[in-house]
């Protein structure tokens, strides 16, 4: 009665007949698991379609707004059985495999008529299935229940989401698949039920810890240019763990890549956003693909008489305990105490030894151990000191391709220039003068000898303070005073994002904003936000319905005016700047007179159509010196005027202070109180001294005025919102604004001229006091 | 037919077996008796496919058997636990294993269940020890495989079920050539259902040979000598026999009465003893289990050094 069917067709129907009765086995985690997915996304449908019917119900009635609170128990359920959904894959691997852990299974597995292949394949995939299949079905609920729910509740409001929530449901798929396969492949390296779940875990938190402290590394190896979180938004961090993956969604889902996608008005190309999500989801598929081949590899090779030991590949245990050793020598490392790194040790050394005890169930052989640990402190000393020589592995020296690059994004804080401080852009020559740029910046760097300053590492320049400056720094007053840091992020087409974080002096980044401010790309998003910003809605519940503009126009002190228009006139206006900008050559921008800002958008002489458009609707711009005085007192807020740093010289003018301020700046000692009347200097002056230490002087006697309001208009005459290629002599400050007085001929003596007409007088008496103001300092 | 040739397995350090070379026939009820740890376990792991050897071949009809699913599907093997099977009923078990063996015969497993009269649909886990080895044995047997493996089957079974399950064997062996290997301890029950024996020690095959004629070679022989002239006793030593084709396997002389454990021609040992000049030589018929330990105490596994004095 031998049997007589074929070999190959045994092949098949024994793979199938264990995955029948396989899945036989799990139908209990299934009907679980998928209970949890009905409470999940099904329910989620149901109380999105609850929350739309009524806010229409409420528009209709005019009610006012509905409260979806009352949803919240419903929403509080669906995540806590997407969770325990989700945690099913940590149980349906080990509860498929755990057969691997006891010798009578493995006799009663491992003596049936089939192949290693079959039997791991078979089990792998029934408990994928009973994994994955109730998410799609919960997903497929959900989906039927918001199409039959479309049919009576308007979804136009979900609508746009709708591709986003159903791209990252698949992303959610796929790192249900990840995990899954993570845990099958700790569970076939693991010899015993305590040290699989053990694995399990230790290997799910291991990848992610181990590449952002990797990353951490190398950051604080290279010291200059990486920034630490880049990691957080990198391939390697989402596509190897189900903790990276779950990064991945919430990236994916908060903003599209980019926050300044919402916020300003900018987009990215949807070739990164495609790509970034198509190569997320082709990495994450390989990763798993890796693992699941490994797993294979290990479970074929995986002796049967293996079942006793705690791990049947060791090697796997004693990486995951050098990777343990490294996390926590590469976590004290970032405190910078220097006791730190033996501490770290010590921390290790215990952990080590108790997981070595409770491997080995006891001490036998444990002078292994500590050789073990010998070996594996030794090799994590290693790569961190590799890592500190090569200075991160050579990474602050890579700059992309620009034909890699499909958009850029350039942040900017502090320095001297008053230009938009975001911008992200996929113009090629913008792109080029962002790289060309980072070049020089990498270059001024490592070869520091051709250039006449250094740019050095920007974790030292971050802390602002002059003794912490490099030493072949110090004399350049360029890097010194009008320090920019920069942070570029670029996009890539392979979808990943790049990102660099210098300290640069301003004077590098001029022609790059002249080209941004007059390029098509900016004059577009200046439009699209001024179209969004400026429209009067008629009510909340038709925002698309405007019955006007209003536009904000400010003089350069930042004084700003309200202009209403029509919404033929407003969209005129948005168009004339829009062609300005476009029409506007990148020297224009640079050369051109400064004038006003519309909703912050810089208005100069060179906007032949927008100065056309306001003229003719008689609104002003351009401000003469006594009424930019005038605004200057009559709008009372708190100017300082400070000198270059090298001057020392701070200048201060206070009048009618708001009550806003008058905690920092007119306490009145005499009288025990605030006070409105005037401005005074008792309060909190803030200093720039040369060595940009912020220091504080108090004055509690009086207030300061000019004297000769002309030499205080001739100051505001010549200062200017912008300057190029140059360092100010001096900068006025105000209320979120900071002018400049450009070095040019007769400034020096204006300046002079204002400060000399600075009196202080009494409080209360209103009498001259007898100071003047170099007793400041 | 089985093979194993110059078959080597080692757990880590240990060799369980050690260049093993066995044949079993198709239809031999064989019995692998051994020593604890002498590998009978192994070899039965080996055989069906649970286990794959370091070096040297197991094979099943000339085909190795280790990841062949064709070749594991002939095979059904009965270990000596049955705490795997406790979450089915055996209803679900039947079906279980029916998928896997297409050779499975609904009437055989229904003939023999009412026999030991099982039931269908309670958990195995709430079935005796005995039991539960009823309910596989049923379950191996209903399988039809061309050979069966049991390791310890007849554990937990009560005198009259070892009976009833002997009988199935024996129907079965009878009824479509079955080849039996049964590995136990209990050497009556090995020498009751088997033909064929092996004796195995520190993984390595001592004998095999079918059983009649193992007996046939190990002699337990009383012998009585004449007393000397003075009426001393005549003192021997197990070498005083030794000669060539006889191997002594066990002397023991009490006063003028020897027992001498011998292997080889039984009519040679009796022509050796002629020139002692015997008063008596009787002949005395050996059990397995005799054999057993006289065969092991010459590999050094004596009863009486285990003891602890």
């Amino acid at each position: 009665m031998t049997a007589t069917t074929t070999s190959s067709n045994n092949k098949t129907s024994f793979f199938n007949v264990r995955f029948k009765n396989k899945f036989s086995e799990d139908m209990k985690l299934f009907i679980t698991n998928l209970l949890f997915q009905l409470l999940c996304l099904p329910v989620l449908a149901g109380v999105a379609l609850r929350v739309l019917h009524m806010e229409h119900f409420f528009k209709e009635h005019n009610l006012s707004y509905y409260d979806s609170s009352e949803c919240l128990p419903f929403i509080v359920i669906a995540v806590i059985a997407f969770i325990l959904s989700i945690g099913m894959g940590l149980i349906i691997p080990m509860v498929n495999f755990k057969y691997l852990y006891n010798k009578s299974l493995v006799d009663m597995n491992y003596s049936l008529p089939l192949s290693n292949r079959q039997r791991f394949f078979a089990d792998f995939a029934t408990g994928l299935i009973t994994y994955v299949l109730p998410a799609l079905i919960g997903a497929a609920i959900g989906g039927i229940e918001l199409f039959i729910g479309s049919q009576f509740v308007d979804l136009s409001e979900i609508s746009d989401e709708i591709p986003q929530a159903v791209q990252a449901g698949f992303a959610v798929i796929v790192g249900m698949i990840l995990l899954y396969s993570v845990c099958v492949f700790a569970i076939t390296f693991a010899g015993s039920m305590f040290e699989a779940i053990f694995s399990i875990f230790a290997v799910n938190i291991m990848i992610p810890v181990v590449i952002g402290l990797t990353w951490v590394n190398i950051v604080d190896a290279a010291h200059f240019g990486l920034v630490d979180g880049a990691v957080l938004e990198s391939y390697p961090f989402f596509t190897t763990s189900p903790i990276g993956v779950f990064a991945f969604i919430i990236f994916f889902m908060e903003n599209g890549v980019s926050t300044l996608n919402y916020y300003n008005g900018y987009e990215l190309s949807s070739s990164f956003v495609n790509s970034s999500y198509f190569n997320f989801m082709v990495r994450t598929i390989i990763i798993s693909a890796v693992f699941v081949i490994v797993s294979y590899l290990l479970y074929k090779h995986r002796k049967a008489e293996d079942v006793s030991k705690p791990y049947v590949y060791n090697a796997f245990y004693y990486i995951i305990m050098s990777l343990a050793v490294y996390s926590i020598v590469s976590a004290l490392k970032l405190t910078d105490v220097s006791s730190a790194m033996f501490a770290a040790f010590i921390i290790s050394g215990i952990i080590w030894f108790v997981m070595e005890l409770i491997r080995r169930r006891g001490f036998k052989r444990f002078w292994t151990a500590v050789i073990s640990f010998g070996a594996a402190s030794l090799a994590v000393i290693g790569v961190i000191k590799l890592i500190d020589v090569t200075q991160g592995l050579g990474a602050a020296k890579v700059i992309p391709n620009a034909s890699a690059v499909t958009d850029v994004e350039i942040n900017t804080w502090g320095g001297a220039i008053d230009c938009n401080s975001q911008f992200l852009i996929r113009d090629k020559h913008i792109i080029n003068d962002v790289i060309d740029i980072n070049k020089e910046v990498v270059d001024r760097h490592f070869n520091y000898s051709n250039y006449d300053y250094n740019i050095s590492d920007y974790k030292t320049n971050s802390s602002m303070y002059y003794d912490d400056y490099s030493e072949e720094n110090r004399n350049d007053k360029k890097v010194f005073t009008d320090q920019v840091e920069l942070r570029i992020t670029y996009y890539t087409g392979s979808g990943s994002t790049i990102q660099r974080n210098y300290y640069v002096p301003s004077q590098m980044l001029t022609q790059l904003f002249c080209d941004v401010n007059s390029s098509e790309e900016y004059a577009e998003m200046t439009a699209r936000t001024m179209k969004r910003d400026c429209a009067i809605r008629k009510d909340y519940k038709n925002p698309n319905e405007i019955s006007g503009y209003e536009f904000v126009i400010c003089n350069k002190l930042g004084h700003g005016e309200n202009v209403r228009l029509s919404v033929s006139e407003g969209e005129e206006l948005i168009s004339a700047v829009r062609s300005d900008i476009i029409a506007m050559s990148s020297d224009e921008f640079r050369n051109a007179e400064f004038y006003c800002t519309i909703n912050g958008t810089s208005i100069n002489s060179a906007f032949t159509n927008t100065v056309r458009f306001l003229d003719m609707h008689d609104i002003q711009y351009n401000k003469t010196p006594a009424q930019l005085v005038d605004d200057l007192i009559s709008s009372g807020n708190i100017i300082t005027m400070t000198e270059n740093p090298e001057y020392v010289f701070p200048l201060a003018f206070f009048k009618n202070i708001s009550s806003d301020s008058n905690n920092l700046l007119s306490y009145n000692y005499e009288e025990m109180g605030f006070t409105n009347e005037c401005a005074t200097l008792d309060g909190i002056l803030v200093l720039n001294s040369h060595n940009n230490d912020r220091g504080y002087i108090s004055y509690s006697r009086g207030y300061m005025q000019f004297d000769d309001i002309k030499a205080a208009e001739k100051l505001i005459e010549v200062a200017v919102p912008v300057v190029f290629d140059q360092i100010p002599i001096a900068e006025i400050s105000g209320d979120g604004y900071t002018l400049y007085i450009p070095d040019e001929p007769g400034n020096r003596e204006i300046i002079d001229k204002a400060i000399k007409t600075i009196s202080f007088y009494n409080y209360t008496t209103n009498e001259k006091l007898p100071i003047n103001v170099t007793e400041f300092y | 037919m089985i093979e194993l040739k110059n078959t080597v397995k080692k757990f880590d350090s240990f060799t369980a077996l050690d260049g093993v070379d066995l044949r079993i026939d198709k239809g031999t009820a064989f019995g692998l008796l051994g020593s604890n740890g002498a590998g009978k376990s192994t070899i039965l792991r080996l055989i069906s496919g649970i286990y794959s050897p370091e070096s040297g071949q197991v094979l099943i009809d000339d085909k190795t058997v280790f990841d062949d699913p064709a070749v594991k599907q002939k095979v059904f093997f009965i270990n000596d636990e049955t705490v795997q099977f406790g979450t089915f009923t055996l209803k679900k078990l039947k079906n279980y294993y029916k998928d896997y063996y297409p050779t499975f015969s609904e009437e055989i497993f229904e003939k023999l269940r009412s026999k030991v009269k099982l039931p269908l649909d309670k958990k195995i886990n709430t079935f005796s020890k005995g039991m539960k080895r009823q309910a596989i044995v049923i379950i191996g047997l209903a399988c039809c495989t061309d050979y069966l493996l049991l390791d310890e089957a007849f554990d937990g079974l009560d005198p009259t079920m070892r009976i009833i399950v002997k009988k199935m064997l024996v129907d079965a062996m009878l009824d479509r050539q079955l080849t039996t290997i049964i590995s136990s301890h209990n050497l009556k029950e090995i020498n009751e259902l088997c033909d064929t024996a092996a004796l195995l020690h520190n993984g390595k095959i001592i004998f095999a040979q079918d059983i009649d004629s193992v007996k046939g070679s190990v002699h337990k022989i009383q012998v009585v000598f004449n007393k000397n002239e003075d009426g001393s006793v005549v003192s021997y030593s197990k070498e005083d026999f030794a000669q060539e084709g006889i191997e002594i396997l066990h002397y023991e002389q009490s006063q003028s009465i020897c027992f001498i454990i011998a292997k080889g021609d039984i009519d040679a040992i009796k022509a050796s003893l002629t020139p002692k000049k015997p008063m008596l030589v009787e002949v005395i018929p050996l059990t397995l289990e005799e054999i057993f330990i006289y065969e092991l105490e010459v590999l050094g596994y004596d009863s009486n050094d285990n003891i602890i004095e």
